[in-house]
């Protein structure tokens, strides 16, 4: 990025604000509209690939990552080792190998601004796998349950300690207690506004 | 004959009323063959001194005229002429001369063809659209070209947008579309919508190119009725019947000429995962060539989520190891990691005890008194009233369309259609929403 | 009751306790006769697995087939025979040789006698002549002839009478033929003759009728059929059925296509069908444990039968289908009145294993027969109960959903009749 041109200077600007903002769940938005309006303007080398697959994967779109890792030039793919680190969590979410994921996001010294994006994408990655585990599991095996948070076993023992799940020493399981989250069920005004319109709908 | 400067210098002295520009366009429209004589070079010198927003018109010709455009070396300055013109253009002017603008618009998708640039039409082509179109209800013939264009640069997401906004006029004398344009709109949107696993959306379009009316069927309709196949399969697990109305010959057609599909329905409903890939192993090379191949294999998985929901309602708990030999998976421990990417994704409802390697299977839990589902509820609503209004409206133009009625009544003599053709206009107009 | 009336003891082979048949021949085929009576008898050497069971019932065919004019049918038997009855048994050629002659003498003068009828267009001659020529062909084992001459007599009909006897010829043979798309056929048009009334004729058009549904493996419309059978028929259909027979096949379908109220009025209370019930008492204790719940002795009942039924020229090919669907409506209607049942106890009352029954009761859940969840860890299964409320929901969104579709749909579809867009042929095509 270092070296963008000046016909990359607003690219560089609007992705530049994105970020120091951490706007990160823009980020694809704006890329995928740039890359659109500089189409065929030549500037493949200098585009910001791995920035952009990373903003689709924070979004969790990754039919939209597939297709750009598939406009990305060859020699690009084989020349950036961070584009290849980026395109393989695309790939362990894809498999839902879990743990690979993990790996993958811990297994590359990010280069900034890469850095903040993948320790955001992490953080609400290790959060999700937290809900499935809950929603997912009545019981299971400690080091199953640290592979999947993709934390150490005695992490994982205080993570669960913690939400009062329960532990047992000599079988390493994990038995999960279930925290219901209710939805919201307030009724407001504009709802009945709403159903007093669609009653008159119906006279008509 | 006027020559290029005098054809200029009077098109400039004409104001954008109506009749000025009637009374440009027929100077333009005489002056055709001068401007097709009168090179590429002097064309753009006269380009570059004309206002692209105010003399619409003029640029418009002055830019289908020239020749050659789609040779490799002047593709590139075509391109980039159009896409300023096109973000510039007048849309009164463009409007006047829609057949000089779909030229314009199908040598810029050739332009970036030739250059394997695809890329680069889309934006222009999305504005074209824009400038075409009467209303966002209507089809252009750009629609088609601007969804191939993003289904061959492969910014499938690209493409959503414009899909976005629903089809309902297909009018020829406005936008100069024709019927291939439409059938093209509903295949490449489709596959738009298939390449983002949007299926329910991709099954609308590819049906609307399905039951057109036709009378022979289209190659473009044959192939989208092996995508559409196949989708139903991972939509529905089912082969689709035919809406009542799709023309006899093409229902007739399409079936006999699309056996390895049909068949992969019929291996999909015996439910077996083994029967499934022995099909699809059978008849490889038809898929592969179809450019379908991907598209047929993701029924492998579409199965197995299929075959572990009909276990949900089934059964209230169930062994990992019995699941897997249910639904013919390897084991445990693949079973497992099956069930939990399917509670993930919100297709099932369970928990899995791994102490005793047991899955618990449970009711959805939606109770429809959320605050989210009264809004979704709401959206729906809103959408049905929108759809109510939108039907009385069209129900009112076109019983008072003599064109139309007149039509009918050709047609009901000839009988060429059936009655439920019409039904549209009649009682089907006042079937209340079924709440 | 007439003498024709059957015993009722012992007419049914008994059956053994070992699981193979236990037929006392003798007095089996004692219940038909004619043509029935050896295709049955060749029917039950062909399947048996015991050799002198076989050999017993081949010489017992050859011993009626001798008493008949079926030389073609002689040879075969003999054939099949392979000498191991003894010279008693040997290919009789003089009497093949003898048989011939006399046929190929009495078909000449019947033919002959048919022409001269027919110079002198005596209606009522030329009738009992193709009858007659009919009876001949029957007789010798060429039955396509006998059909063909069976359905001449119809022009020549003037009586009821004579078109409900060409009706049951028709029908003898057809079912003979294996051709059941005729015996339907020829039923409805003697059930339509006026005079119908005799109820040993109808007896005998529903018997006709019901081996045909029982073929097109239409079990309900079968049952129907013989549960409805008049006992005054008795033995007197015995070149086609026994009385044994019609308790048996009516039974055995009611039981696999009735619902519960069905079994009760129209085979339990139905006494006409009683008096028949009575002469196979297994038959008649089945359907009563079936209907008082009691399943084991319900299946054993059926288990124990099992191998004779498969040596019944009629039920063979349908015993699995039939027991299949028996035992999927004996499970239903046990499952039907509890909210959770014990699998273990249920698996007891079916003989069979929990894990055998757990996938007999998954695939009665999933073809929907079932309303209910299995807890496979506890081995449980619970009765469901939809949530109506949710349900509306669904319904409602996916209604509402499939409306804005399709509406959208016609909506564009109007629009592209409005604007003549028809997909035609490309010019010069």
């Amino acid at each position: 990025m270092s070296d963008a041109g000046p016909s990359n200077s607003r690219t560089y600007e609007v992705v530049q604000r994105a970020l120091t903002q951490r706007q990160f769940h823009d980020l694809a938005c704006i890329l995928d509209a740039l890359e659109l309006e500089v189409a065929g303007s030549a500037l493949d080398a200098d585009w910001p690939y791995v920035l952009h697959l990373l903003g689709h994967v924070i979004l969790q779109d990754l039919n939209s990552a597939r297709f750009l890792w598939k406009r990305i030039p060859q020699s690009m793919k084989l020349s950036n080792p961070e584009l290849q680190a980026a395109w393989r969590i695309v790939q362990a979410l894809w498999q839902h190998d879990r743990p690979e994921v993990h790996r993958a996001l811990k297994g590359y010294a990010w280069t900034q601004p890469a850095q903040g994006l993948v320790t955001a994408i992490g953080e609400e990655f290790g959060m999700q796998m937290f809900k499935l585990l809950s929603t997912s599991y009545s019981s299971m095996y400690v080091d199953e349950a640290a592979r999947i948070l993709g934390v150490t076993t005695a992490e994982t023992i205080a993570l669960a300690l913690q939400r009062g799940w329960s532990v047992d020493p000599t079988s390493k399981i994990l038995t999960t207690t279930k925290s219901r989250e209710r939805p919201e069920q307030k009724t407001d005004v504009s709802h009945l506004q709403n159903l007093t319109d669609y009653v008159f709908q119906l006279e008509q | 004959m006027a020559s290029l400067e005098q054809l200029l210098s009077s098109v400039q002295g004409l104001h954008d009323t109506p009749e000025h520009l009637e009374t440009a366009r027929t100077q333009l429209k005489q002056a055709e063959e001068m401007l097709a004589k009168s090179g590429a070079d002097k064309l753009n010198v006269a380009l570059s001194h004309l206002d692209p927003s105010r003399y619409s018109l003029a640029w418009l010709f002055l830019l289908d005229a020239q020749q050659g455009v789609t040779q490799p070396d002047k593709a590139d300055a075509f391109i980039n002429r159009c896409t300023a013109f096109l973000k510039a253009c007048h849309q009164d002017q463009i409007r006047i001369a829609v057949e000089k603008f779909n030229s314009v618009c199908f040598k810029l998708k050739d332009c970036v063809l030739v250059l394997n640039q695809p890329a680069r039409g889309v934006l222009p082509l999305r504005t074209a659209i824009k400038k075409l179109q009467p209303t966002s209800e209507h089809l252009t013939p750009q629609h088609a070209d601007f969804l191939l264009l993003v289904v061959l640069s492969k910014i499938y997401n690209a493409g959503l947008p414009v899909l976005a906004e629903e089809i309902f006029e297909v009018d020829a004398k406005k936008t100069g579309i024709a019927p291939r344009d439409f059938l093209l709109y509903c295949y490449y949107g489709g596959m738009v919508y298939i390449g983002m696993k949007r299926f329910k959306k991709a099954l609308e379009l590819l049906g609307h190119a399905i039951s057109a009316p036709a009378q022979v069927l289209n190659a473009i309709t044959l192939e989208a009725y092996k995508k559409f196949v196949v989708v139903h399969l991972l939509v529905d697990g089912q082969l689709p019947t035919f809406q009542k109305y799709t023309p006899t010959i093409v229902q007739k057609l399409l079936k006999s000429n699309s056996q390895p599909y049909i068949d992969l329905g019929n291996a999909y409903a015996t439910r077996s995962v083994g029967d499934l890939k022995k099909c699809i192993q059978t008849n490889e090379n038809v898929y592969k060539t179809d450019t379908n191949l991907g598209l047929v294999k993701q029924l492998i998985p579409s199965l197995y989520k299929r075959n572990i929901q009909r276990l949900t309602q089934t059964y209230l708990t169930l062994s990992l190891k019995d699941i897997a030999e249910a639904v013919e998976l390897e084991g445990p421990k693949e079973a497992e990691l099956h069930v939990l990417r399917m509670i993930e994704e919100g297709e099932i409802f369970a928990e899995i005890n791994q102490k005793d390697g047991m899955v618990s299977f449970r009711e959805d839990p939606e109770e429809y008194n959320s605050v989210e589902m009264v809004n979704q509820l709401d959206a729906e609503m809103q959408g049905m009233i929108k759809l109510a209004k939108k039907v009385a409206a069209i129900d009112e133009q076109v019983s008072t369309d003599k064109a139309y009625l007149g039509k009918i009544n050709l047609k009901e003599r000839h009988s060429r259609f059936g009655e439920e053709d019409y039904e549209i206009g009649s009682q089907r107009m006042f079937v209340e929403p079924t709440y | 009751m007439a003498s024709g009336q059957p015993d009722a003891n012992g007419s049914r082979p008994s059956t053994s306790d070992d699981g193979g048949p236990h037929f006392d021949l003798e007095t089996y085929t004692s219940n038909y006769m004619g043509h029935t009576k050896i295709i049955r008898l060749r029917f039950i050497a062909e399947k048996c697995s015991d050799s002198a069971m076989e050999l017993e019932a081949l010489r017992m065919a050859l011993d009626e087939i001798k008493k008949g004019d079926n030389t073609q049918v002689y040879i075969e038997t003999i054939e099949r025979v392979r000498g191991r009855l003894g010279r008693a048994y040997q290919h009789d050629r003089e009497w093949v040789n003898t048989k011939e002659k006399q046929a190929a003498q009495r078909q000449e003068r019947l033919e002959l006698e048919l022409n001269g009828y027919k110079t002198n267009l005596i209606k009522e001659s030329i009738r009992m002549g193709y009858n007659d020529l009919g009876d001949f062909f029957y007789a010798r084992g060429d039955l396509q002839a006998a059909f063909k001459s069976y359905v001449r007599t119809r022009d020549y009909c003037t009586t009821s009478k004579h078109i409900i006897n060409m009706c049951l010829n028709v029908i003898l043979v057809s079912i003979e033929l294996g051709h059941f798309v005729n015996v339907t056929n020829y039923v409805q048009k003697a059930e339509q003759t006026p005079d119908n009334t005799d109820p040993v004729i109808q007896g005998k058009l529903k018997c006709a009728a019901g081996l045909a549904h029982l073929e097109n493996k239409k079990y309900k419309l079968a049952a129907r059929k013989f549960v409805d059978v008049n006992f005054e028929l008795g033995t007197q259909y015995k070149k086609v059925i026994a009385p044994q027979d019609v308790a048996l096949y009516g039974a055995l379908c009611a039981l696999a296509s009735f619902d519960r109220a069905d079994l009760k009025s129209k085979v339990i209370d139905n006494i006409s069908f009683r008096n028949f019930l009575e002469l196979v008492p297994d038959i008649r204790e089945l359907i009563n444990d079936f209907y008082a719940s009691r399943y084991a002795s319900c299946l054993g009942y059926l288990q124990k039968l099992k191998p004779d039924l498969l040596l019944d020229v009629h039920l063979f090919d349908h015993v699995d289908t039939l027991y299949e669907q028996i035992r999927h409506k004996a499970l239903i209607q046990y499952t039907t009145p509890f909210i959770s049942v014990d699998l273990n106890r249920m698996a007891a009352s079916f003989k069979t294993n929990v894990a055998g029954l757990e996938k007999e009761l998954a695939a009665l859940i999933m073809e929907n027969q079932i309303q209910a969840r299995i807890d496979s860890h506890n081995k449980i299964l619970y009765a469901r109960h939809a949530d109506q409320r949710n349900t509306s929901f669904q319904k409602a969104l996916q209604v509402g959903a499939d409306y804005q579709r399709d509406t959208k749909a016609l909506l564009l579809r109007a629009n592209l009749m409005q604007h003549d867009f028809v997909v035609k042929p490309k010019k010069g095509q």
